[in-house]
């Protein structure tokens, strides 16, 4: 029997937890993986559809999470990712799985990341790349050893919120998730569980565990700020 | 001076920034804005059970039509609604898919006494959108299905209906992995329909409308009746409109209605 | 047929608009050295070193260091490919590295680094900064540490861009007499762009002007 340890069983706050900060830290090294290239091709875009991408990249962080969730809802289902699900999971959709959440909530984390980090290389500009190339640095190269770390403090701040937002998101998640216990039942899930159900001291746990985090979130990232501006070796 | 500029400063008392035209126009903007929330003369708020969205739209429109009271309804599950009634949130008759709802906030004094009645008695069906799920209860009982959509048990009297069934089915061990859950009845039609849950349980009342699908109608000796009563609440004790829509929804026509859209009528 | 002349020096043409400037630059260096370029400011001389680095693309240009083609009709060789060194007007650190690090940083691929290197930072004074972050630098202190971040690429073309505008008198007297030493005993072909006719004197073994190079539309 699982359910003897509180770590383990998957009704408990423990297992709700872990999976939410599975969840984003998932969720923020694929943004992060998706949205740094991005946000590196559209600050040196100049296109003109580069304004229609940028804005299509940031439409999650004006959208209620409700729209992102019915679309992700018909996205993963039988009519769209789910014909591909079946063959892999032999189920017809992605949805009310860990992968489905990841889906959503990259989504819904890629603007943080690409928004943060574009203007961190638009800040930057072109020059230390090209004293670099004139360095014999290959562009490749020249983009690890430079633009990114001069971006650092850019993408550093982009990946925190990504994550803290993730940790939080909560309509996207309730309108894919199906809340089953150990795999979509995440902290923010939980929670609403708790208040409906009138269990208030578990909600009022993780209700305050959340604005401890949110703050030390935030606080973290003002004190990194300012560290990394000041000190950039 | 007597021009009509608003703006010449050489007239002491004609220092006014905007025309009064354009201000009349701005209050009676924020005015409007802000009807729905000050204006509360004669209408009626109505928490519905998910499961009733369907004929309570029918018998809102024809009590309206009737009347000319206004009924302002909002959806959600009764767990969620007896939460907020309990938190003092601004309704007038709450029309719970339950007994033991209404039953407790009377006991809380959140209802008017007495004033508890069954509008209508709610029937369980398995509803599949995928045809190679055809609902049944063979297909229920095979299992090679990959989701089986319920409302919260807790919180949604048709959820709770559900878990008896397969309670009763003894299947509510094996099919726990396949279970999503929607936070009403609402969300596991949605589940379903989407053909993102092969099969779930939903109202009979919810397939009204829908010409897509197998039912399979759970037979009634597999989960309680749910009886769904209808409750006055104390902040609706003196409002009109709810106490003339509760005596429609006991009236023949209004029950007519509601027979049509799958219910037992009381 | 003529045979193949072995051809040396640094042949450059380039031609069109940047920044609202018409540019049409021809000029052909003979010998390895260091040559100045004289002209006013904002008159085109810093996209001229950029367009021979590679970092900017004329579409009609010709571009030759000795045998080496770095630009014609259909090549255009990329900036880090080309054997330059290139040192801008503000000296381009890295605001992430260290003063060393920023030394190191294009000779990773040199061996046998180390007397090199310290013959540099000694010529350049560069020694109690190695450690130092480049935040705190003077404008001097950066423009020297670009001049050997360069240098210590071994580059065969130099490319310098006003390079001791920043640097005050007696450093720059001291710095010019090293690098003119330096780049002469290497035979570093370089060109030099400055504004200030007295430096260029210092260090230049000949002296282009601008309105000399820069073909008038007629």
């Amino acid at each position: 029997m699982m359910g003897a340890n509180p770590l383990f069983d998957p009704n408990s706050i423990f297992t709700a937890l872990r999976l939410s900060v599975t969840l984003a830290c998932v969720t923020t090294i694929l943004a992060l993986g998706i949205g740094v290239p991005l946000a590196w091709w559209l600050a040196n875009c100049r296109n003109w559809w580069r304004d229609v991408c940028s804005s299509i990249i940031t439409l999650p962080l004006v959208l209620p999470p409700t729209v992102l969730g019915f679309y992700l809802l018909l996205a993963l289902g039988p009519s769209g990712l789910g014909a591909l699900a079946v063959h892999i999971t032999g189920r017809p959709t992605f949805a009310f799985s860990f992968a489905g959440l990841t889906v959503g909530s990259v989504i819904a984390a890629l603007p943080y990341i690409v928004q943060s980090t574009q203007a961190a290389f638009e800040t930057t500009g072109r020059k230390p790349l090209e004293i670099a190339y004139t360095l014999r640095t290959p562009p490749l190269r020249a983009f690890l050893s430079v633009a990114l770390p001069l971006a650092a403090p850019g993408i550093i701040a982009g990946a925190v919120i990504a994550f803290a937002h993730t940790i939080g998101e909560f309509g996207l998640i309730l309108m894919i998730g199906g809340d089953i216990p150990g795999q979509t039942r995440l902290l923010s899930i939980m929670l609403f569980d708790n208040v409906e159900t009138g269990d208030w001291a578990s909600a009022h746990a993780i209700a305050g565990g959340m604005v401890a985090f949110a703050f030390m979130t935030i606080l973290i990232l003002r004190l990194t700020q300012k560290r990394l501006t000041a000190r950039p070796c | 001076m007597n021009s009509p500029h608003y703006y010449n400063g050489t007239n002491g008392t004609n220092l006014t920034f905007s025309p009064p035209r354009l201000r009349l126009v701005c209050c009676c903007a924020i005015l409007w804005l802000f009807q729905p929330i000050m204006a509360r003369a004669e209408q009626a708020r109505i928490a519905i059970a998910a499961n009733f969205i369907g004929p309570s739209k029918v018998l809102i429109a024809d009590f309206m039509h009737k009347t000319g009271d206004v009924i302002i309804p909002s959806f959600g599950s009764s767990g969620q609604f007896m939460l907020q009634i309990e938190q003092g949130a601004d309704y007038d008759v709450f029309l719970s898919a339950d007994e033991a709802k209404p039953a407790k906030l009377v006991k809380d004094g959140f209802g008017a006494d007495k004033s508890q009645f069954t509008y209508a008695i709610g029937k369980l069906v398995l509803w599949s959108n995928t045809s190679a799920y055809p609902a049944s209860e063979n297909t229920l009982r095979a299992a090679r299905y990959g989701h089986l959509a319920l409302c919260k048990p807790d919180i949604a009297p048709y959820g709770a209906a559900a878990m008896a069934t397969l309670v009763q089915l003894h299947l509510e061990q094996s099919l726990q992995p396949r279970i999503v859950m929607g936070m009403d009845i609402a969300q596991a039609y949605q589940f379903v329909q989407s053909g993102n849950a092969e099969l779930g349980f939903v109202a009979l009342s919810q397939l009204y409308n829908q010409s897509s699908g197998t039912v399979w109608v759970v037979p009634s000796t597999l989960y309680p009746p749910i009886r769904q009563n209808a409750l006055l609440l104390k902040q609706g004790e003196q409002n009109h409109a709810a106490r003339a829509f509760l005596a429609y929804l006991r009236s023949k026509p209004a029950q007519a209605i509601i027979a049509t859209y799958g219910y037992d009528i009381p | 047929m003529a045979l193949p002349v072995l051809q040396s020096g640094l042949s450059v043409h380039f031609k069109g608009p940047i920044n609202q400037l018409a540019i049409n630059v021809r000029f052909d260096i003979a010998t390895p050295g260091i040559t100045g370029i004289k002209g006013p400011s904002g008159c085109g001389k810093t996209s001229l070193l950029r367009a021979i680095a590679g970092l900017h693309h004329f579409p009609q240009g010709y571009c030759r260091l000795a045998n080496d083609i770095w630009q014609d009709n259909t090549v255009f060789l990329p900036p880090w490919k080309r054997p330059i060194g290139y040192v801008p007007q503000d000296g381009g650190l890295f605001s992430h590295l260290s003063v060393k690090k920023n030394l190191l940083f294009g000779m990773r691929l040199i061996p046998d680094r180390e007397p090199f290197f310290t013959d540099i930072v000694a010529a350049l004074h560069l020694r109690p900064l190695l450690e130092r972050n480049t935040h705190a630098l003077s404008g001097g202190e950066r423009q020297r540490i670009a001049i050997g971040r360069a240098l210590l690429t071994q580059p065969r073309l130099l490319l310098m861009d006003e390079p001791l505008s920043a640097l005050d008198l007696n450093m720059k007297t001291d710095i010019l007499f090293y690098l003119k030493d330096f780049l002469e005993k290497r035979k570093i072909c370089t060109l030099y762009v400055s504004h200030d006719a007295e430096e260029l004197h210092m260090i230049a073994t000949h002296i282009l002007d601008w309105r000399s190079i820069q073909n008038t539309p007629s």
